[in-house]
């Protein structure tokens, strides 16, 4: 079925919106998911919590994109999951490793924010990224956002495992540099 | 700010961006470049193409000619000088029409610089092949002389060779040479020039042996007493060396370096990114006039080259080629480099770019627009699509007409027709010539070597792992025609060659024995003394004499290096793997062959010698390098390991 047939069925509140959504799409959010929490019991609950946040937010929203848009979900649902999980001393998955990555980027962490920092902290991101180089930042997404091992990265495009962790360091030295311009702190 | 809110901001991701890198799974089987020859530890970068199913799209209907087989010479837009600017014609003459200076260059890489990871990085990035023009001495190659490791005095009473740490000085006397002396330090270049000796060498700098700056290094030495060389010149020029030659009294060193130009550079000066050359301790200035970019680099790196007069041992020109050089050929009164850039999303069919004996850009070849092919073919995520590809693979030069061998390949939709291409050029009136060869018997072929005669090309066409077939391109002004036939040989790409000094270290399969008649390396026994025997005197009917049945000097050995003493007599250094430890007591002899093609070709061993010197280790024969040369009657020999000369007597 059309994603657009889907969103229509969300729209009229039908429950096939649901069955399709996961005959479609269930898979890939598990992947999702599952990068992430590494833990199957966890990751299936992952996805039927999309399920259901798609169902509360569609209508008033309608996606143009709607497989992104469960990607951010889930991926939204596991890491909150994956930090809920962690301060119960509950670990593993690939995330533990992304975030120290990107601790690189930051010269400094502070727990202190603002809503409006981490709004325009999400609209710099996204300029970042979209500045890249295509395959560069093919690669940084499926890390960073997807959380995707580096050798599956790998295995997807063709390249080595050292091609990749050269490409993700590279990309988050210029994230930090630019990160700096963009004055979220000093060098 | 902390990670966690880092990681959650790429939630904000524009959903274009994520579904690209969804769409941007690999298909299909990226094509590979693949190295041209069997080439040992070489300093050099080969590219070259892969005929055939490397595209692995099929086989288009071979009975349909390609367009440009039998059409009519495309005639290029341009002349290679530039027919639009008759006035003059060295400031017309332009090598870029896109980037007027390095600044523009670096300003547009900053943004731009594509850091393909498959590509090297920092500054050994961007060293180009060298290929000098081969051939059999029919060639305007008098005045050319190549790097050997060893260099003759001008009165025959001296030579002076490349060791292990130090150029060594023999005094040659026949059965009585010996050592006279030496001078400290390793080296990778040797040359006489009058009563100078010129010794090219490197070096790293710098403590982080991740990010050490290679340089190299000439110094001219005064040999009026030979065995006592007086330091007078010192040259440094920054980069790893590429490639050294003499033409008559000139050395051209090329050096090769890149960096990475985007705005994370580790390079904040701009002059960072012009070439460096010292003279004794002095900075020589190296500007704008001095530097070429060819077409449109997507990434900067460079071969400097630099011109030495060996007599006043001052600097006669110099020139910094900034490109996407695949490899550079040179003869004894040219330079050319063929370039193609390489994105993503574009690949460009080569253009030569050529260069007198000043290094002054003398005017380039587009080979696309003698092929009537595009001058960019897409790729998508660098597979590639439709179009027509073109690879250059040896480059020559006589009288006044550039030679070019390579492939062509045309995808469409019915799949992949593959060709051998010969194209010439006109470097004074710029017409052009091309011929195509249609390569449907020769499946999954590459060249692995062209030898260069005065008006033909012959080269081997190997099959990977399977045989080598031979192919004959012949030159007449334009006008090439090639001549195929059925014969086939071993495979030999796979067989290190140590040819002490060679410029691409690469092992050269055909002994010329004169008359017509080669003499070519078999596979038999994995070591020496298996050779076939051919007659290419006629081009059109080939003729295999002889094949070898066996391997005439024995098993566990490999010989390097041969020497043609007749028509009739060569010889080969013959290197025998101890059997007590076979990665040392390596034994060294000289077997003696001769060749009768009276009646019944046969070949035999004469004489094998044995040299009595032992090589410490395996992994050392194999890369210590041999040299034999002759003064009148006497032939000598050397290897790195040994301080003198020693004269073969046989």
């Amino acid at each position: 079925m059309e994603d657009s047939q889907i969103v229509e069925l969300y729209w009229q509140k039908n429950a096939d919106a649901i069955a399709e959504t996961n005959r479609k799409y269930g898979a890939y959010c598990f992947t999702i998911a599952n990068n992430i929490l590494h833990s199957r019991e966890d990751s299936e609950e992952c996805v039927n919590d999309t399920w259901l946040n798609a169902w509360n937010a569609i209508p008033p929203q309608k996606p143009g994109n709607l497989q992104m848009f469960l990607a951010k979900i889930t991926r939204n649902l596991s890491c909150n999951r994956f930090h809920a999980r962690a301060a119960e001393k509950r670990g593993g998955g690939e995330l533990v490793y992304v975030l120290d990555e990107l601790a690189e980027c930051l010269a400094s962490e502070s727990d202190v924010e603002s809503a409006y920092e981490a709004k325009e902290l999400g609209q710099s991101i996204r300029r970042f990224v979209r500045k890249l180089p295509e395959r560069d930042g093919n690669v940084f997404v499926r890390r960073y956002f997807f959380i995707e091992p580096v050798a599956a990265i790998a295995k997807r495009y063709g390249l080595t495992k050292n091609n990749v962790t050269v490409i993700l360091s590279r990309t988050r030295k210029k994230l930090k540099t630019y990160l700096v311009k963009e004055g979220y702190f000093s060098e | 700010m902390n990670r966690k809110d880092l990681c959650s901001s790429f939630d904000q991701i524009d959903d274009d961006i994520l579904e690209r890198s969804e769409a941007a799974v690999k298909s299909g089987r990226k094509t590979v470049w693949m190295k041209w020859g069997a080439a040992a530890a070489c300093l050099c970068l080969c590219l070259s193409a892969v005929i055939a199913q490397s595209y692995l799209r099929g086989s288009r209907n071979p009975d349909v000619p390609p367009v440009g087989t039998d059409a009519p010479p495309v005639e290029p837009d341009r002349h290679p000088g530039n027919p639009e600017n008759e006035g003059n014609s060295t400031l017309s003459l332009k090598t870029s029409d896109t980037y007027a200076n390095l600044g523009e260059l670096l300003a547009y890489l900053s943004k731009h610089d594509d850091h393909r990871s498959d590509r090297q990085e920092g500054a050994s990035s961007g060293v180009p092949g060298i290929a000098s023009d081969q051939g059999d001495g029919q060639l305007e190659r008098k005045e050319l002389v190549e790097n050997t490791g060893v260099a003759v005095s001008t009165t025959g009473e001296y030579s002076y060779h490349i060791g292990e740490d130090a150029v060594y000085i023999s005094r040659l006397d026949g059965g009585q040479t010996q050592n006279a002396g030496k001078i400290d330090g390793a080296a990778e270049g040797i040359f006489i020039c009058s009563n100078n000796l010129l010794v090219i060498s490197q070096y790293a700098s710098g403590d982080d042996p991740l990010s050490e700056e290679i340089s190299t290094c000439v110094k001219i030495y005064d040999i009026t007493v030979p065995q006592n060389p007086v330091l007078q010149d010192e040259y440094i020029q920054g980069g790893r060396l590429s490639a050294c030659w003499m033409s008559g009294a000139a050395l051209y060193l090329v050096t090769g370096d890149g960096v990475c130009a985007c705005g994370w550079s580790r390079l904040k000066d701009p002059a960072e990114y012009y070439p460096s050359l010292i003279q004794n301790g002095k900075p020589v200035a190296w500007g704008d006039d001095d530097i070429s970019i060819l077409g449109e680099p997507t990434r900067v790196q460079y071969a400097a080259i630099t011109a030495i007069n060996g007599n006043s041992r001052e600097v006669i020109s110099k020139n910094a080629l900034y490109g996407n050089i695949l490899k550079l050929f040179y003869g004894a009164d040219w330079l050319a480099a063929t370039v193609a850039g390489e994105t993503a999303t574009a690949r460009e069919n080569p253009v030569v770019y050529t260069f007198d004996p000043e290094l002054k850009f003398a005017g380039k070849i587009n080979t696309a627009q003698i092929m009537n092919a595009p001058e960019k073919n897409v790729l998508e995520d660098y597979v590639p699509q439709n179009g027509k590809y073109l690879s250059i693979v040896s480059v020559a030069k006589h009288d006044g007409i550039y030679r070019m061998l390579g492939t062509y390949a045309s995808l469409d939709e019915a799949g992949t027709a593959s060709y051998f291409m010969a194209l010439t050029a006109d470097a004074e009136t710029g017409e052009t010539g091309s011929k195509l060869l249609g390569a449907e018997s020769y499946p999954n072929s590459i060249f692995t070597e062209v030898l260069w005669e005065k008006d033909r090309a012959v080269a081997c066409v190997g099959t990977t792992k399977i045989e080598t077939r031979f192919l004959f391109a012949e030159f007449h002004g334009l006008e090439v025609s090639f001549h195929e036939n059925e014969l086939t040989a071993d495979y030999l790409g796979g067989r290190v060659g140590v040819s002490y000094g060679n410029p691409l270290d690469q092992f050269r399969t055909l002994i010329p024995m004169g008359n017509g008649i080669y003499v070519r390396y078999s596979n038999f026994a994995e070591g020496p003394g298996g050779f076939d025997v051919f007659d290419f005197s006629d081009s059109s009917a080939p003729l295999c004499l002889y094949r070898a049945s066996n391997s005439l000097s024995g098993d566990d050995a490999f010989d390097y290096v041969w020497y043609v003493y007749d028509e009739h007599t060569f010889g080969t250094l013959k290197v025998l793997l101890g059997a007590e430890d076979y990665l040392r007591n390596v034994n060294l002899s000289w077997c003696v062959y001769t060749v009768d093609t009276s009646d019944e070709t046969t070949i035999a061993l004469k004489s094998e010698t044995s040299l009595d010197k032992e090589i410490r280790t395996y992994i050392g024969a194999d890369v210590l390098g041999y040299a034999v040369f002759h003064v009148g009657n006497d032939v000598y020999y050397i290897t790195r390991e040994m301080t003198s000369a020693a004269l073969l007597d046989i």
